[in-house]
């Protein structure tokens, strides 16, 4: 291809018949090793010696085999391109996979990313809305969440059309996870697990509360903390005081309360006890859909057109509110999740709720 | 520089006709060669779609793939492997022999090539065979009881996808060498015009390099 007339004038490289024998037996011998190799356990090692000894005998089919070696330059970038995009396509693929932030449960109280009101006490500060933080608020809102929430928190951003389910509309009130703001913290703060709603926890906690207060603004709906939530926050050591604590609970208060910071207090758990009412009820009322230990089975939504069978989740455990609420789960299992499978069950005595609220946080707590 | 608009360019001793558009004979080979090479780089991406699948499985199930790999068979694979090899060998032994001119010799490499791939197909039919006995099959077909795992339906749905689509690519190529045994045979190669067999020969490469991936990660280190 050298030549001035453009012309290909070459001679056909001519490999000695010799040399492929010799590559041949090189190739052989590299099999033995790596069959070998496999039989002892490596730990991490035993991929890199087989990858590696792969990598060696497709170098050797490559070069002299396929003669890539004494072959045109522009042969040679091509092929070694496809590996370039192969190991772009590999690399990136795992690195999105295996080094996204893990979903880990964050409590209010941990000192985490993002740095800024680290300290339970500031927590209690920042628990308590104001305009400062509600400005704040609304500026990260506008930057962050607008594109499913919508400008208005209706959730109808120009995203939401591709999530199932849907973002929330803050305007409708309704809470899945709590609409108190150490609740709205958390969900801020860990997502809704296998939904489009990410975990923000790469936003200062600082902003995180100010989000929190700015959505509960939205909402016709918005409760304060109660002692539960706070406890779970971890933003209250000790065991329950029963009146329901305020927001205005003085902060000298709070961090005298606050010792031990990041201790939650879990009642001690009950056995699961299958003989129980709760049981009973659980088994003929929920276990089609949650399996008869709650921890999820298939349901058909026939609401749905065309209907779609989706797998229920095992239970959430502790940091789902209605595990510690008893008024939550009500609430909960009384409205269902319109949309997702759930449907609304009311109809319960007073003592059929607690039963099974008591069984469901049971096997909640039980994982 | 000749005038090929006037003359039908044959290349010396051979019935091969230069289509116009090419200048001459090594133009000719290496537009084709070049065309080869683009064909085998989107063979890589497509494999290299199965590879990825691999990797993001076995890395959020590495215990499940330890499990399963364990009911293949380890001899058969590394007997695979090596019949693939030695077919490669004989392979670029027939090249060499076209370039050659040596005729009865390469036909002869591409016979013993012919009848590795057999051989590969029939081992791989074995190894099938008994999968399906077992129930070790992708997905919701899988029914073996052995293995502790409700994912392991997975790794068998890798299995039957990369050796599927490996054998496909056999098969094919069984088919390229049986045609070019077949020109070899009539004598339509010679030093100056070899290129079916040259391209044959790179596919045939690209089925044992692809091979040379699946065997270590299938059989050895799943
Ligand atoms: C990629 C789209 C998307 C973005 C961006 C997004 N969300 Fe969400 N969000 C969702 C979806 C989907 C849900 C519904 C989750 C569910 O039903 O479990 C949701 C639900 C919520 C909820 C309601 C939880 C409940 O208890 O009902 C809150 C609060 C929330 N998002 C806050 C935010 C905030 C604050 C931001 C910006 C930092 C944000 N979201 C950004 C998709 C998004
Ligand atoms: C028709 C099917 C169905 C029935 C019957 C049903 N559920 Fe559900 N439930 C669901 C679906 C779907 C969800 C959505 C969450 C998920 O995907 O796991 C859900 C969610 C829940 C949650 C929240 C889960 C969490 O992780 O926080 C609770 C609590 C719950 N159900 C309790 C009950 C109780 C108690 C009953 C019986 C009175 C019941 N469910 C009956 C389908 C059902």
């Amino acid at each position: 291809m050298s030549d001035s007339h453009g012309g290909h004038q070459h001679e056909h490289h001519l490999s000695p018949l010799s040399l492929f024998v010799k590559i041949f037996v090189a190739l052989i011998v590299l099999t033995f090793i790596t069959v070998g190799t496999s039989m002892y356990d490596f730990g991490i090692m035993n991929i890199v010696i087989a990858m590696g000894i792969a990598v060696l005998k497709a170098t050797l089919v490559i070069l002299f085999f396929m003669q890539l070696k004494f072959d045109d330059i522009g042969n040679k970038v091509a092929f070694a391109a496809s590996f370039v995009f192969l190991s772009v396509f590999i690399l990136l693929t795992g690195s999105d996979l295996f080094f996204r932030t893990e979903h880990r449960p964050v409590k209010a109280a941990e000192k985490a990313a993002g740095g800024g009101g680290g300290a339970p006490s500031d927590q209690n500060k920042l628990r308590v809305a104001s305009p400062d933080l509600l400005a704040k608020g609304k500026k990260s809102y506008d930057a962050n969440c607008v594109i499913c929430h919508g400008p208005g928190g209706k959730g109808d951003g120009p995203a939401a059309v591709a999530l199932t389910p849907k973002p929330r509309d803050f305007t409708s009130g309704y809470w899945k996870l709590g609409g108190s703001p150490t609740r709205v913290f958390h969900t801020i703060s860990n997502g809704s697990p296998g939904t489009g709603m990410a975990a923000w926890i790469q936003l200062s906690i600082e902003e995180r509360y100010a989000l929190a207060h700015y959505v509960r603004s939205i909402s016709p709906n918005h409760p304060d903390d109660t002692q539960e939530d706070l406890k779970v926050a971890g933003l209250l050591g000790g065991s329950a005081v029963q009146e329901k604590v305020a927001q205005e609970i003085p902060i000298d208060m709070a961090m005298d309360k606050l010792e031990v910071p990041d201790q939650v207090v879990i009642p001690a758990e009950a056995e699961i006890n299958p003989q129980s009412h709760g049981a009973h009820l659980f088994k003929m009322e929920c276990a089609v859909c949650h399996g008869i230990n709650g921890v999820g089975a298939p349901v058909t939504s026939q609401g749905l057109n065309p209907p779609v069978t989706l797998m229920t989740k095992a239970f959430s455990g502790i940091q789902a509110p209605w595990v510690n609420s008893q008024g939550d789960f009500i609430t909960l299992v009384s409205q269902g999740f319109p949309g997702r499978g759930m449907p609304g069950k009311a109809g319960f005595s007073k003592e059929e709720w607690g039963a099974l609220h008591s069984y469901a946080r049971e096997l909640a707590l039980s994982k | 520089m000749t005038d090929h608009n006037a003359q039908v360019h044959v290349v010396e001793g051979t019935n091969h006709v230069i289509p116009h558009h090419y200048e001459n004979a090594f133009h000719e080979f290496d537009a084709s060669k070049f065309g080869m090479w683009l064909f085998l780089v989107t063979e890589i991406l497509l494999f290299g779609g199965l590879f990825v699948a691999y990797t993001i499985f076995r890395g959020l199930y590495p215990e499940m793939f330890h499990l399963a790999h364990e009911e293949l068979n380890k001899g058969l694979g590394a007997l695979n492997t090596v019949v693939l090899l030695f077919s490669s060998l004989t392979m670029a032994l027939a090249v060499g022999y076209a370039q050659r001119t040596e005729r009865a010799k390469s036909f002869n490499m591409l016979v013993i090539t012919f009848l590795c791939a057999v051989t590969f197909l029939v081992v791989k039919f074995f190894e099938y065979r008994h999968k399906f006995h077992e129930g070790l099959l992708p997905a919701k077909f899988y029914t073996f009881e052995g293995i502790k795992h409700d994912k392991a339906g997975l790794f068998y749905s890798l299995y039957f996808m990369m050796t599927g689509l490996h054998g496909i690519h056999v098969l094919l190529g069984m088919g390229c060498i049986g045609w070019v045994m077949w020109r070899t045979k009539r004598g339509d190669f010679n030093k100056n015009y070899f290129t079916p067999v040259e391209l044959t020969g790179l596919y045939w490469h690209l089925v044992d390099l692809i091979w040379i991936f699946l065997f270590p990660l299938l059989y050895l280190i799943g």
